[in-house]
């Protein structure tokens, strides 16, 4: 209950918010929206109740009851006292709708008067505006709302009937009840579904039918638990959901939108007396995963994850849900046992079998800070057992366009992949990359993408603006299809401290390629849960995966650093599971690469600035897909094609002309790649300046030549050196020449 | 082929054209029966009922005989049949749970459309 203190503080509130509003109207005059009238009606009749309600608390020294009242135009009768609303029903909020303004007032009055809150409306019109813009409990709606002389106005009963506000339990008023208007009312008019839920003779009925009929239609048909205590495990509240629901919501809507939230959580736990909201598990536009803990009134508790949002995404997932999803395999199933929904929004509710939702914790959590072998394990049940329940289902081999079938998974269209669009991207990104100081320096030219970290050799690769359209990125190849998550992330992954997964988030359940549910996890793990803001960490990453030869090949080194390791541990353990569990070759999980690096640049506004910590994240999509663009250039050998020299050290690649350092394929010049060859024959041996200059320039050494090697040797050493300063391979023999020393 | 629901008839008058009528319409969806509201226990025993009409000119209290149906068959449609339909009547049947309330006329239009719409919003035949 309210102290009078708190009262006059909400009271305060609503008068400075009236005092705006009324500004506004003000300022825009005829050009207001509509929203804006209807807010500050709403408001007025809100500060007019609570004045009512204040003077009520003066006169008889006690907080806010509802007491008895001779309703304006209605015959007197005190009430039995239990048959008031309680305290709760101050929440109940009821939309009147009568184009008899004396019936309006006198009736808003009167449910006001027994602890209503009433919004009242004259005319059809002004009835849609309150239903578009608010959320009320029940409506009662005139049958005739044009012109209460004519029998054929039935407007009231079309507004009942019209199925976007079907959720609203309406009850129907006439003076004129007939057998064929409660039949159009109460029947089974709308799909099954009778557009009304009561219908009422206003001439002689006891003025205490309304609220009885308000509370048969809460109880029977909103079921709205309005005793439910809502109590919150984390800094969160219903403006702060609303907002992750809805990012773009005025504040004008933003009560109204809480309130509705509110009552969508009251009727999902319509059978509870308490629940505790606990973390936000996963969130998007237009849907929200909470941590839910419902208590009944005798304190038995329930866990269970809450879904909620918007109605037509939650629809879908429930959909999805039944139609696809393996219904309890073993004991760790996601299984729906409660949903609801309001004019705008829809809730389900999830328990995890066998699990206990306070010991459970998103994977992004799980990765950081469980054992490498815990993740490693927790990986393996995941594609082992857990999705393997799904993939089994309807499981097929088909050759099939493999490029079509992703682009619309991570869904991508046409126009994105063009080399305009992927240009734009990756020239603004690019110079993002040097402002925020990830590269030391970057150069984008249609032919190649060539960049520099600190200390390290610059590394060239294929641009991916000019070779991604020129390629065949939608070859058919021979994969499985079968039932997939679709979307899986480090969010809809749910792990227990054994390491169980359980999976939550159906709204992309459904047929699709097996791979796609393994390369979305690689894909969180590199551009989610990997916590580095160091590119060139992220580009030995990637470097190392690209080596790989096979999908089971083993990935990881002791000598690594950690985050490298375990990034690279569990990846390694995804794509086992892809090659044995699903099939999958390295070429097709190597486009699905593509499109998830294509799905993040994709996002990337080459207007907006970014946080590094979110540029680091582009700039390794870009590396990616470079490096996969490089593999595949042409006839460039792949680093599983290279002999062992090529992927530990040094080796030259006389037929392509480039050079391998570590792995990494480095484009030279025609000129840089003379001096090295010459420099190589054999490995080890002095070359003076002038064998060299004569060698290459074929004239007599002099000082413009000198000027000319040094340069030359310089832009060697940026390419090849790991640290160019303390040069291991391109070795100056001081006044002498040069030397290529190669480790044996 | 599907197999037929069962539709039960609460009638225990003598209004042979009505009760013909109802059979000629039902016979195509369901199978059938015809009892009384001193019989309804044995009538209930016997199956699951995807739609009950009930002749509103013979039962006592309708809205009482309703909420019972729908206690013991609740995924039955119950329609109520009245000589001489009121609004109040209409509104307590419905309250209790009716599907449908109709005018027990010879038009065969008005009571199939009834039928049909209720045989289709009830759960399939097991």
């Amino acid at each position: 209950m309210l102290r009078a203190k708190e009262q006059a503080e909400i009271l305060e509130l609503h008068r400075l918010r009236l005092y705006y509003l009324e500004r506004q109207l003000a300022v825009y005059g005829l050009h207001a929206e509509p929203s804006i009238i209807i807010e500050r009606d709403i408001i007025a009749a809100t500060i007019e109740r609570l004045e009512r309600q204040m003077q009520r608390q003066r006169h008889t020294g006690r907080q806010y009851r509802p007491v008895p009242a001779r309703a304006k135009g209605l015959p007197h009768r005190q009430l039995p006292i239990a048959a008031w609303p309680s305290l709760e029903d101050a929440m109940k909020k009821i939309l009147l709708v009568d184009n008899d303004l004396h019936y309006l007032e006198s009736t808003g009055d009167y449910l006001e008067s027994v602890g209503y809150q009433v919004l009242r409306a004259a005319s059809l019109e002004r009835a849609r505006q309150l239903l578009d813009y608010t959320w009320v409990h029940v409506a009662i709606i005139d049958l005739r709302l044009g012109n209460d002389n004519d029998e054929r106005d039935r407007s009231g009963l079309d507004l009942a009937k019209d199925s976007a506000y079907q959720v609203v339990p309406k009850i129907i008023l006439t003076r004129y009840p007939s057998f064929d208007a409660v039949r159009e009312a109460l029947g089974p008019a709308l799909r099954g579904i009778p557009p009304a839920v009561d219908f009422i003779d206003k001439r002689n009925t006891h003025p205490q039918a309304l609220p009885d009929a308000i509370e048969r239609a809460l109880i029977a048909y909103e079921r709205i638990q309005f005793a439910l205590t809502i109590s919150w495990n984390q800094p969160l509240s219903f403006p702060a959901l609303i907002h992750l629901l809805l990012p773009d919501q005025d504040t004008v809507r933003l009560l109204d939108r809480c309130s509705e939230l509110e009552d969508l959580l009251r009727k999902l736990f319509y059978e509870s007396s308490q629940i505790t909201v606990g973390r936000v598990l996963k969130h998007s536009a237009g849907r929200l995963a909470l941590e839910v803990f419902a208590y009944s009134s005798a304190g038995a508790e329930r866990q269970y994850v809450v879904v909620c949002g918007l109605k037509a995404t939650i629809a879908e997932e429930q959909r999805r849900y039944k139609e696809v999803v393996p219904l309890a395999k073993g004991n760790h199933s996601t299984l729906q046992m409660l949903a609801a929904e309001t004019l705008r929004f829809a809730a389900s509710a999830y328990m995890l079998s066998g699990g206990d939702l306070e010991a459970i914790m998103p994977f992004r959590d799980f990765y950081q800070k469980k054992s490498i072998e815990m993740v490693v394990a927790g990986v393996n049940t995941l594609y082992a057992d857990t999705l393997a329940a799904w993939h089994q289902q309807g499981r097929e081999q088909l050759e099939l366009p493999l490029g079509e079938a992703l682009m619309g998974l991570f869904g991508l269209s046409g126009a994105q992949l063009t080399t305009a669009a992927l240009r734009t991207r990756i020239e603004a990104l690019g110079r993002n990359l040097l402002a925020a100081n990830l590269v030391q320096e970057i150069d984008i030219t249609p032919g190649a993408l060539t960049l520099h970290f600190a200390d390290a050799p610059a590394l060239t690769y294929a641009n991916p603006a000019e070779w991604l359209p020129e390629r065949d990125l939608n070859p058919v190849l021979s994969v499985q299809r079968g039932i997939i998550h679709g979307g899986i992330d480090a969010d809809t992954i749910l792990v227990d401290e054994q390491g169980q997964p359980w999976l939550i988030d159906f709204v992309q359940a459904g047929r699709g390629v097996l791979l796609y549910d393994f390369i979305r996890l690689e894909a969180a793990i590199k551009f989610d849960v990997l916590d580095t803001l160091d590119l060139d960490l992220r580009h030995r990453l990637e470097a190392r995966l690209l080596a790989a030869s096979d999908l089971d090949a083993p990935l990881d080194d002791p000598a690594d650093a950690p985050e490298l390791r375990r990034a690279l541990l569990t990846i390694a353990s995804i794509r086992r599971n892809a090659a044995n569990k699903a099939g999958v070759q390295l070429a097709a999980y190597e486009i699905g690469l593509c499109y998830s690096a294509l799905a993040l640049l994709a996002s990337y506004q080459p207007e907006l600035q970014y946080p590094r910590r979110r540029l680091v994240l582009y700039g390794h999509a870009l590396l990616q897909l470079a490096m996969l663009c490089s593999k595949h250039t042409g006839s460039a050998a792949s680093p599983a094609d290279v002999p062992e020299a090529a992927r530990t050290g040094f080796w030259l690649d006389h037929e392509n002309e480039v050079a391998w350092v570590q792995g990494q394929r480095i484009e030279l010049t025609a000129q840089e790649f003379q001096i090295l060859a010459f420099l190589s024959q054999p490995p080890g041996t002095l070359h003076t300046r002038q064998q060299i200059t004569d060698h290459i320039l074929g004239i007599d050494y002099d000082i413009y030549e000198e000027s000319w090697l040094n340069s030359a040797i310089n832009r060697l050493r940026t390419k090849i050196e790991p640290d160019p300063r303390k040069p291991r391979y391109l070795i100056t023999v001081r006044g002498r020449g040069y030397r290529l020393d190669l480790p044996s | 082929m599907p197999a037929l629901s069962h539709a039960l008839l609460i009638n225990g008058s003598t209004d042979h054209h009505w009760h013909k009528l109802v059979t000629q319409i039902i016979a195509p969806h369901a199978t059938l029966h015809i009892g009384s509201e001193a019989t309804l226990e044995d009538w209930l025993a016997q199956a699951d009922y995807a739609l009950m009409i009930v002749d509103a000119t013979v039962v006592r209290d309708v809205p009482a005989l309703i909420r019972r149906l729908r206690q013991l068959q609740p995924s039955a449609r119950v329609i109520v049949a009245s000589a001489a339909p009121s609004w109040a009547h209409a509104r307590a049947a419905f309250l209790a749970g009716a599907f449908d309330y109709v005018l027990k006329s010879l038009n065969r239009d008005d009571i199939e459309s009834a039928i049909v719409a209720a045989l289709a919003a009830a759960p399939p035949a097991r």
